[in-house]
């Protein structure tokens, strides 16, 4: 199971708005968001994919070795899985989307620019 | 991999050179360091885990190393930890091996259990339960706690005020002020305490997670709470690098980039970077690689589609990376506000929020349609009915006209039901909908005549829209009633956020009216961003220079001022004076019709212009002019600022005349067909076909388009366009073709195009000036044939000549010249040029010799070209003879300078003068009798550069008499010495039992160099006339004649060389300015030209004929290693590669090879840019290390143009004598070759050194290398710097200078012992100080078994370093001939 998403495809993707993970919209359905599919559940829910996930990302992050890497732990993604991510994923998650997030324990940060502390 | 290494000094590759520490970022907080370290530490310490989630046995040994991190961390971790192991099954028996350092963690445990169940429930009351539980062990530990989260709270949004409402009121105490170091000092104990604590905390972890395992997965867990602030990059993180490749390929080389590293993964060499990414817009055309080693990168990126990682890979310093991943929130849109579109028909349309779908992503706007109603489908069918509405008729015309036009849409109109149902009524049903009217057409849905579509927003502009008053008017007159319902307060939304910066102009009078600085006013200086600088005028703070954000910014006016309207209001562009100014609402009083009006004083510029009487309009009512390259529009009315223009696909548009590219003349002549053929020129009446078969007068021509102006109409001023194919002519000018009938020359458009007086193809355009201006040229025929003159201005194929003799021009065709030279009068090649002057306008022949030359050449005026004749340009014929400074060409080569020729005959003259002079200027007595006054024995006169007399004397006989040296001598001290020591010898083999005057016979050097007659034996005779100006001018103190004869018979030994040199030895070099002892600087400068070379000026022709003797059996040696060898360089250098490339797809049966090797990863020269002197920055010769990457001085061309390095070579075989010896000693570790050993070396090797002999010192280093396993190579070489060498002492130092090596050379891998230990450091000397090349890694092996074979340990050495422009070092291409 690769990663890659070959240029054709690439119109297709789509970015977790809690991970910021970059993955076509067909993966979403068949195997979800690989860090947070306990909460987000999109496993074959069009509907979550849509709440959840964004079209509009900017700026694609390979990320090779997340425990290493200071590119992940600048943009918090120290922990999850290696893969393709994005730098800034707009969109607003739902309300109770994010409270569930937060019922999981997972601190959950925007990952559309609005959580940027230096100003 | 040899060679300098940045590691410790400043270069660039290494990481640790840019080292930055993140405070440096951080000013807030002195302590933010330590922070920094601590947080970076225990980030560290989970990498391993966070490496292998998988593998808990691992994970746990992981987790037993890391045991320095703060006990707070590792509770932290935990919780992510646990979502980790949840999916992990058997984890709990992996568990029993778990170790020491969690035990405070198991002593939460009890507490934590209790709170089990709840904390399952919300994140907020999980956290506080765990806390509360730790609280009650470690009292300390729990305000830093506090402290954290709340910070991390504080940044990231989330309210904190429960905790805070938990937090102990002691804790509270603690809290403020200085809160961030009590943080530091509490971390510390924490490391304490947890080290005591550490013995099975382990275990007691693991117990710990085997109760938490089931707790959902904490996603971005600890990193998340922590500040951002806090994660600031340091020089532990890995480095990035900015890899060049395609715009807008970026995304694409990410998602490569990522089958790689999959591809490897599980290989034996896998990518060893750690990120990869790319940010597109304001950083498009690059893509970032994170990986710690620069050649990683490449290995991640090499060969990927639009990548270019050879081409300049950028360091990221590491205070900007976080710039890199800065993310900046979208402005959130809500319904009402204006956007642009950004793409398709409405590119650049303002369009107003509809509706926004709740997750931000989808919206619906309503957009001003572009319909063409189907008539773009068939642009030949009828245009128009004469039934519909004026205004329906003009758009219709112009949406054909659009249509015929790629480059257009049709103009934003309402839409119209009633059009759509003509054509397209197909295509047109109606909703029903009870307030509004709603069709939907073509699948859009269209409202009140507005489409309303939905829309990504990232298809959307919403920063920077701008809209204009006219574009949200036709949004406003939407009612059907015609009432305005302009959304005054969205307007203001979209308005408020777009002051944009560029309101700010430099010379702006500004006034801070928000925040502290509120009040004070200045002049702005500068603009950046959205960050005003200015300069303050009044007030405590005058003169001073305050930056201030755009936000509190406002400009400054005073009543009375005069000021023009510069946008963002409907009275764009009036011009008043400021009758009142009440906050930022500045009213004014036009100058145009004296009404009042109040304006935003953001929207005011200071006028520069009166406004009074209107300025003169470059345009004209009427005019053609261009727009951009495809659009050509008619001035249909001219303002006092703008211009109001018809183009030509029927648009009407405002334009200031700077948007107006420039005018078109009117062209007379002019012509097209009409519908029928017939022929349509200026002035001619026109009327259409079909459509409103409007009626007028042709005005201009263009194309296929014309501009025609119908006096009845008001619109427009009465001009319209159409196209010509569209029309009939009504009647021509004059009355005359009306109706002549086609004339079927015209109809072919392909002709018409080509220009508009119906000639057929213009002849090919040649480009640029036409090289025959100024010739100067003879006519060849005609009634002016003979006659001489210089070309003024030429057409294609004729040419305006100015006559010498008639003072008059003429008007020639061009083949009827003939160009001459304008001196000689010969005919000069000019022949092809012109020939093909209308014809070929390719390359002229004759670019390649200017006439410039052609007088250089005949005419010898200039002694350069001299060389042709020999002799009588001094610098030249010793050009010709091989050699750069003809002096010792001179002694070499005999007679054939004006120098010799003179001694020839001048020893009477010259050295008979100088005999007593002689001895007196020593060597340089020689020049004095040279130069044949005295006068140039003023040491130092005319020098600049060289205190030293020894340098500076022989510049001055230079420059004496003959130019000719001046310009040919470069190296004047050095070659002084040697000739009387080499080619010197040999002269004197045949003058030396001469007489006196015969020893002045030869060249004046030949008497400098003698030491033996050096009065200061003190100095042992070595340079001891070079050094000592005094000397100069004490002819007493300096040998006398007498002295003379002693020399020829050290000369005669042969070995004269040894005993004596030339130059200063190191305790005299001169001082240089700003820099410590022992810096050559200056000495090596000659005719005040800056030096390049340093002591490679040391290799003479009179050494190299003297080393030409090494050369007795012919056979030579390769002293370079293979160029892939070290196929993992040290230093982090870029490893060699080289690729065979098949040229089978150009057809032929053939290779070429491609390399890509860092210049300092095999046999090379370090050049004297490659190391400067760390402490001042400064490269040989006073370059400063700014100034090296631009800079041509001190490249490494300047060796390939002097010819290379060419001389006697010794070589000191270290690596058998210590053999010999039983020196044991390995060539990885950093042992040092001491001086008593390499004198001793040279001793055994009878090897007695002379000036601008090539040092070469073998070590063993390559034989080890190899012989040394893959492991070893990348254990010793590739990670560890540990090498040896020779010794950096000062004792070497001198010893090095003294000698008088032109350059060193060895097999190690950075000639002196490595690491270096400061202060010293032999490249400093050699690179910056002296200008003295360094080789390293050269083969010595097959030398050193040919030294012995041969029992000599000395050769004729060869290198031709790259001519590489401002090259900083090169392979060293080096031979022995023996």
């Amino acid at each position: 199971m690769t990663n890659y998403v070959p240029p054709s495809q690439q119109r297709s993707l789509r970015a977790c708005m809690v991970c910021s993970i970059v993955q076509l919209q067909s993966r979403f359905h068949s195997l979800g968001c690989p860090n947070c599919e306990e909460f987000l559940e999109l496993v074959g829910s069009q509907d979550n994919i849509q709440e959840c996930t964004s079209q509009v990302f900017e700026g694609l992050i390979t990320l090779a070795d997340p425990g290493q890497s200071w590119v992940a732990k600048w943009q918090r993604l120290e922990g999850y899985v290696p893969g393709v991510y994005a730098v800034k994923v707009v969109g607003i998650l739902p309300e109770e989307v994010i409270n569930a997030i937060e019922a999981a324990g997972v601190k959950y940060i925007p990952r559309d620019g609005s959580a940027a502390t230096e100003e | 991999m040899s060679g300098f290494l940045n590691e410790d000094f400043g270069g660039s590759e290494s990481e640790d050179d840019d080292f930055n520490p993140a405070p440096a970022v951080e000013s807030d907080n002195e302590d933010a360091e330590d922070t920094n370290a601590t947080q970076r530490r225990a980030s560290k310490s989970e990498e391993p885990r966070r490496n292998a989630p998988e593998n808990d046995e691992d994970e746990d040994d992981a987790k037993a190393e890391a045991d320095d991190a703060p006990v707070e961390d590792k509770l932290s971790r935990r919780q992510s930890r646990g979502g980790d192991e949840e999916d992990n099954e058997d984890e709990a028996g992996a568990n029993d091996d778990a170790g020491a350092d969690e035990d405070d963690e198991e002593r939460d445990e009890e507490e934590e259990e209790d709170d089990e169940d709840e904390e399952e429930v919300t994140g907020h009351r999980r956290k506080r339960h765990k806390r509360d539980a730790r609280l009650q062990f470690i009292d300390v530990e729990a305000e830093v706690d506090d402290e954290d989260e709340e910070d991390a709270e504080d940044d990231e949004d989330v309210p904190g005020d429960q905790f805070i409402a938990d937090t102990h009121p002691d804790d509270l105490l603690d809290l403020p002020a200085g809160a961030e170091k009590d943080d530091q000092r509490h971390r510390e104990l924490d490391r304490q305490r947890e080290l005591l604590a550490s013995m099975d905390a382990e275990k007691q972890a693991a117990a710990f997670q085997e109760r938490y395992g089931q707790r959902k997965r904490a996603a971005a867990a600890d990193s998340a709470i922590v500040p951002q602030r806090l994660l600031l990059p340091s020089v532990e993180d890995p480095t990035i690098w900015g890899v060049r490749c395609k715009l807008g390929k970026e995304r694409e080389i990410v998602f490569a980039i990522m089958k790689r590293l999959e591809d490897r993964a599980n290989t034996r060499e896998p990518l060893a970077i750690s990120a990869a990414f790319e940010r597109g817009g304001s950083m498009a055309g690059y893509v970032y690689v994170e990986a710690r080693k620069q050649a990683d990168v490449m290995t991640a990126v090499d060969g990927l589609q639009f990548a270019y990682p050879r081409t300049n890979m950028i360091l990221v310093p590491i205070n900007e990376m976080p710039d890199l991943l800065r993310t900046k929130k979208s402005k959130s849109l809500e319904p009402g506000m204006y956007v642009r579109i950004k793409r398709g028909k409405y590119a650049g349309d303002l369009a107003q929020v509809e509706e926004v779908e709740t997750n931000g992503l989808d919206i619906t706007v309503k957009i001003v349609p572009r319909l063409d109603y189907g008539q773009s489908e068939d642009a030949n069918a009828p245009m128009i009915d004469n039934g519909v509405s004026g205004a329906l008729a003009k758009r219709k015309r112009q949406g054909a006209l659009g249509s015929n036009n790629f480059a257009s849409w049709p103009p934003q109109r309402l839409f119209s039901e009633i059009e759509a149902k003509k054509k397209h009524s197909k295509f047109l049903s109606a909703l029903s909908s009870l307030s509004s009217k709603q069709w939907t057409y073509l699948n859009d849905t269209y409202i009140d005549g507005f489409l309303i579509k939905d829309m990504k927003v990232n298809h959307l502009q919403t920063e920077d829209v701008n809209p204009t008053l006219e574009e949200v008017t036709k949004f406003a007159a939407g009612a059907e009633d015609g009432t305005e319902n302009l959304d005054l307060t969205a307007l203001a939304a979209t308005l408020k956020a777009s002051t944009a910066a560029a309101d700010f102009l430099p010379g702006d009078m500004v006034e801070i009216y928000d925040g502290e600085q509120s009040g004070v006013f200045g002049k702005a200086i500068s603009v950046h961003s959205d960050i005003v600088k200015l300069r303050v005028t009044e007030g405590e703070l005058k003169g001073q220079t305050v930056d201030a954000p755009v936000k509190g910014l406002r400009k400054l006016f005073k009543e009375g001022d005069h000021v023009k309207i510069i946008g963002g209001s409907k009275y764009f562009d009036e011009v008043g004076m400021v009758v009142k100014v009440r906050d930022d609402r500045v009213t004014l009083l036009t100058d145009s019709n004296q009404a009042e009006i109040t304006v935003f004083s953001k929207d005011l510029r200071e006028a520069t212009d009166s406004g009074g009487a209107m300025g003169v309009s470059k345009y004209d009512l009427f005019d053609l002019v261009q727009l951009d390259a495809s659009t050509v529009a008619c001035v249909i009315k001219v303002d006092r600022e703008s211009l109001r223009v018809l183009t030509q696909d029927g648009s009407v548009r405002m334009l200031l005349p700077s948007n107006i590219s420039n005018k078109l003349e009117h062209r007379r002549f002019a012509v097209a067909t009409d519908r029928d053929g017939s022929e349509i020129r200026i002035d001619d009446t026109i009327k259409e076909y079909g459509g409103e078969q409007k009626q007028g007068r042709v005005l201009h021509i263009h194309r296929n388009f014309l501009f025609a102006q119908n006096r009845q109409q008001t619109e427009n001023a009465g001009v319209f366009v159409v196209r010509t194919s569209n029309v009939t002519t009504v009647a021509a000018k004059g009355g005359t073709a009306a109706n002549a009938g086609p004339d079927l020359s015209k109809m072919n458009p392909a002709l018409q195009r080509n220009g508009a007086n119906g000639t057929a193809m213009a002849p090919p355009k040649s480009f640029g000036r036409d090289k025959m201006i100024g010739k100067t040229v003879t006519v060849k025929k005609g009634p002016h044939k003979g006659l001489l003159g210089i070309v003024k201005d030429t057409t294609d194929d004729s040419a305006r000549v100015e006559l010498h003799t008639k003072n008059k021009t003429i008007t020639v065709k061009k083949d009827t010249l003939a160009i001459k030279d304008p001196i000689t009068g010969a005919p000069a090649d000019f022949r092809g040029g012109m020939g093909r002057g209308g014809g070929m306008p390719g390359r002229t022949p004759y670019s390649g010799q200017t006439p410039a030359r052609v007088p250089g050449w005949q005419s010898a005026r200039t002694p350069n070209p001299a060389m042709a004749n020999g002799g009588r340009t001094p610098a030249w014929s010793a050009a010709a003879a091989g050699a750069r400074t003809p002096a010792w060409a001179a002694a070499a080569q005999g007679a054939r300078t004006p120098a010799w020729s003179r001694q020839a005959e001048g020893n009477r003259t010259a050295y008979g003068g100088g005999a007593t002079s002689y001895g007196g200027a020593t060597s340089y007595g020689g020049a004095t009798a040279y130069g044949g006054g005295q006068s140039t024995w003023n040491p130092n006169a005319r020098t600049p550069y060289n205190p030293a007399a020894g340098y500076s004397a022989p510049t001055d006989f230079g420059g004496g008499r003959t130019p000719a040296y001046a310009a040919g001598n470069r190296t004047p001290a050095y070659q002084g010495n040697k000739t009387p020591a080499y080619s010197g010898s040999t002269a004197w083999g045949g003058g030396g039992p001469e007489t006196h005057s015969g020893y002045d016979a030869p060249t004046p050097g030949f008497g400098a160099p003698t030491p033996g007659d050096h009065p200061t034996p003190g100095v042992g005779g070595r340079g001891a006339y070079g050094v000592y100006p005094g000397q100069y001018q004490t002819p007493a103190a300096a040998p006398t004649p007498g002295g003379f004869p002693e020399t020829p018979a050290p000369f005669a030994a042969e070995t004269p060389a040894a005993d004596f040199d030339d130059g200063p030895s190191f305790k005299d070099l001169p001082a240089v300015k700003g820099m410590p002892h022992g810096c050559a600087w200056g000495l090596f400068d000659a005719d005040g030209k800056r030096d390049n070379l340093g002591t490679l000026n040391l290799l003479t022709p009179e050494v190299v004929m003297s080393a030409r003797k090494e050369i007795q059996t012919g056979e030579s040696v390769s002293l370079n290693w293979e160029i892939t060898k070290c196929h993992k360089p040290g230093f982090q250098r870029l490893a060699p590669s080289h690729e065979i490339v098949d040229l089978a797809h150009l057809g032929f049966a053939a290779h070429d090879d491609v390399l890509h090797i860092n210049t300092q990863s095999g046999s090379q020269w370090d050049g004297y840019k490659h190391v400067a002197h760390q402490e001042t920055k400064m490269y040989y010769n006073g370059l400063h290390h700014d100034h090296v990457k631009n800079s041509m001085d001190n490249g490494i061309h300047h060796w390939n143009d002097r010819g290379g390095i060419i001389g006697r070579g010794v070589l000191l075989d270290y690596a058998s004598y210590a053999e010999k010896h039983n020196i044991d000693y390995s060539v990885v570790t950093r042992h040092e070759i001491p001086l008593s050993d390499l004198k001793k070396i040279a001793e055994e090797e009878n090897i007695t050194f002379r000036p601008g002999d090539i040092l070469l010192v073998r070590s063993g280093f390559t034989k080890w290398y190899d012989a040394a396993s893959p492991e070893d190579r990348e254990a010793k070489v590739t990670n560890d710097h540990h090498f040896a060498g020779v010794q950096p002492s000062q004792e070497v130092v001198e010893w090095l200078w003294n000698n008088h090596f032109a350059a060193v050379a060895g097999d190690a891998v950075s000639w002196e012992a490595w690491p270096p230990q400061p202060p010293l450091l032999i490249h400093e000397f050699q690179l910056a100080f002296w200008g003295s090349p360094i080789g390293e890694m050269w083969d010595l092996e097959k030398l050193s078994e040919m030294c012995k074979e041969k029992k000599r340990w000395s050769f004729f050495l060869t290198s031709a370093p790259f001519n590489t422009p401002g090259g900083v070092a090169s392979l060293a291409n080096a031979l022995a001939v023996f």
